[in-house]
């Protein structure tokens, strides 16, 4: 008797990769990577984030709070620029406004009050301002003006000439661009220039007192010292092209003779913004042209390479003056650098912020288009502000609605490779609700060559807390597969997003 | 006042050292130019910055040497500096140690804090 043989088991295609594909996650969440293509960014890298802030190491993406009440608004003229100072224990920022004005904001309760009428300062432009603080007695300014060094003790503003009840008469004759207090000593610089107090002294700049004054003949120094920032026992002379440190400062003898070593630090880095000048964990942190760097030592670093696919796509920043400010966002520190690009998603090229973590790069934008940004910092509390011209307010203050934030999956060949045709038909996601104030998340799924319409995550938060969306149906065909989300709300975390991919056709 | 507080710092990573080497020459830099003022003796100076760690040979005898002529100046009773494993945690914080201390006795005598 004939029996039928069984049927040959199932061949397994060749062409295909064995079992089922995996999902494509989106959930570790490294940072954004724009120096590559799309394709080219790490699986745990998104190619952009716009006002989602990483703070893994994975599963958690969240949404940056947005600008407090304004703190003060100009109540003539436009603002430049300001500066965080404490008289004592009482904050205030130094407001210059573009008139020439000078005004004195105190922080606990926005009251403004005129302390230089307008016209005092000329030129107006924050590359041209230097403000610093004498112990909590002083806030001293330095201007690009003859007549440009005025002390400020929380009441009155002593102008060249006038004497300062205890302390001398501000000198005449002192103008600069930038200014510091390094090893009991008031530093100005002004172009090649720079002049030194005598010990102790903060109006007293005679040599017959140990003063003085040095002129840089450095040819590495084109222009003139931008910024001086003392740091780990160093005071830093951050040049447009260069940076050169003194130490060892020390006055003896009589008359009193103050000497010092004046060293290059590094011969071809420096930068023309003043105000992207910082230190950051000790080092000295700031941005020029081709990037932001971190000066760890003599050695200058570049830590932006994964901004520049948008770092100065706006060709030097469109005349726009950066600048930078540090700020403590959910319990992490983080530097932020304001300037203008192209974004990458939107395509629009207003001013927005950059933000690095130490070690990530992240984007974002507030409420409203800032012009400059700033740094407070009291009781090692850092907090950040920013002005549109009109007011200033802090950053990152609480929880908004008025702008989107974004976040751009790289495109992934997965599953097998771009030798493979893929259909998208699902997604799915989780995310955790700190605020249900417009809790709508929307994803596009892209592929190589566009995007889908945009779909809303099945999400129903009735409170905070986690939320799993539903499997949400996606239809998108593509070599290449990825994915957008966009959100308005006021606070959420993105836990984790996936989609599945199918592999179609085999392109061969 | 210049860097002496942070060559006391044992380097964790690349950047650390990095930052190290620029503070430590910085003071040898300071101590020469102090004793030169002091005694008009112009001590030889070596380029201590930056390290290679993996290449430290030149460096470890250049930086004996400076130690070993500032020492002779100052009245200090050194140490031998001359061997620096930059890859032992341990072996290396000591070797800091030894280091910053015949720092600290230099600045003291020089008053360069």
């Amino acid at each position: 008797m004939l029996e039928a043989k069984p049927p040959a088991d199932e061949q397994e295609s060749p062409y295909l990769p064995k079992g089922p594909p995996d999902p494509l996650i989106f959930e570790e969440f490294e940072g954004m990577n724009t120096t590559t293509t799309r394709p080219g960014v790490d699986d745990k890298q998104a190619y952009w984030l716009d006002g989602f802030m990483p703070l893994g190491p994975k599963r958690n993406l969240r949404t940056m709070w947005g600008l407090s009440a304004p703190l003060w608004t100009v109540p003539h003229s436009t603002i430049v620029s300001f500066y965080f100072i404490n008289i004592q224990t009482v904050a205030y920022t130094l407001v210059f406004l573009e008139d020439g004005s000078i005004w004195a904001v105190k922080i606990s309760t926005g009251a403004g009050s005129q302390i230089a009428a307008a016209g005092t300062v000329a030129p107006v432009s924050n590359i041209y301002i230097g403000v610093t603080q004498y112990g909590d007695q002083f806030a001293l300014i330095v201007l690009a003006q003859t007549n440009g060094y005025y002390i400020w003790d929380g009441t009155t503003l002593y102008g060249p000439g006038a004497h300062v009840p205890g302390y001398g008469t501000v000198p005449t004759g002192i103008s600069g661009t930038a200014i510091e207090i390094y090893s009991g000593r008031v530093w100005i610089a002004l172009g090649a220039a720079v002049q030194y107090s005598a010990p102790g002294s903060l109006t007293d700049f005679s040599t017959g007192s140990g003063g003085g004054d040095f002129v840089s003949v450095d040819s590495f120094l084109r222009i003139r010292f931008t910024q001086l920032k003392q740091t780990n026992g160093f005071l830093y002379l951050v040049a447009d092209s260069s940076i050169n440190y003194i130490s060892g400062v020390q006055t003896s003898g009589s008359p009193p003779v103050t000497t010092f070593t004046n060293q290059n630090a590094d011969p071809e880095i420096g930068t023309p913004y003043p105000c992207t000048v910082d230190v950051f964990s000790r080092n000295i942190i700031f941005a020029n042209a081709f990037g932001a760097h971190v000066s760890y030592g003599g050695a200058v670093a570049k830590i932006s390479e994964p901004l520049d696919g948008v770092y100065n796509t706006e060709p030097n920043f469109n005349q726009f003056i950066p600048s930078a400010s540090k700020a403590i966002v959910f319990g992490k520190k983080i530097w932020i650098l304001l300037l203008p690009f192209v974004d990458p998603v939107d395509g629009d090229t207003a001013a927005k912020l950059l933000m690095w973590n130490g070690k990530m790069w992240w984007a974002g934008r507030q409420d409203v288009t800032l012009a400059f940004i700033q740094s407070q910092e009291i009781n090692s509390v850092l907090t950040a502000w920013g002005t549109d011209q009109l007011s200033i307010y802090q950053l990152f203050a609480r929880p908004s609605v008025a702008f989107k934030k974004t976040a751009v999956t790289k495109l992934w060949d997965k599953p097998g490779g771009y030798q493979f045709f893929k259909f998208v038909s699902r997604l799915w996601a989780i995310v955790q609700y700190y605020s249900t104030a417009s809790p709508a998340i929307n994803v596009t799924i892209d592929n190589e060559t566009g995007s889908s319409a945009q779909v809303p995550l099945p999400l129903t938060p009735s409170t905070t807390g986690y939320c799993v969306s539903a499997p949400q149906a996606v239809g998108q065909t593509g070599v290449l597969t990825g994915m957008t989300i966009s959100t308005n709300c006021a606070d959420v975390a993105l836990v984790t997003a996936q989609i599945q991919d199918q592999i179609g056709d085999y392109r061969g | 006042m210049s860097g002496l507080a942070s060559i006391y710092n044992v380097p964790q990573n690349d950047n650390d050292r990095n930052t190290w080497a620029f503070d430590h020459m910085a003071h040898h830099r300071d101590i020469n130019r102090r004793l030169y003022e002091l005694t008009g003796v112009a001590l030889p100076e070596f380029v201590l910055d930056p390290v290679d760690p993996d290449n430290a040979g030149t460096w470890e005898s250049q930086h004996q040497q400076m130690h070993d002529n500032q020492n002779q100046l100052l009245g200090i009773e050194g140490n031998d500096l001359s061997e620096i494993n930059w890859r032992d945690p341990r072996l290396l914080a000591g070797w800091v140690f030894l280091n910053a201390s015949e720092h600290f006795q230099a600045s003291n005598i020089l008053e360069i804090g």
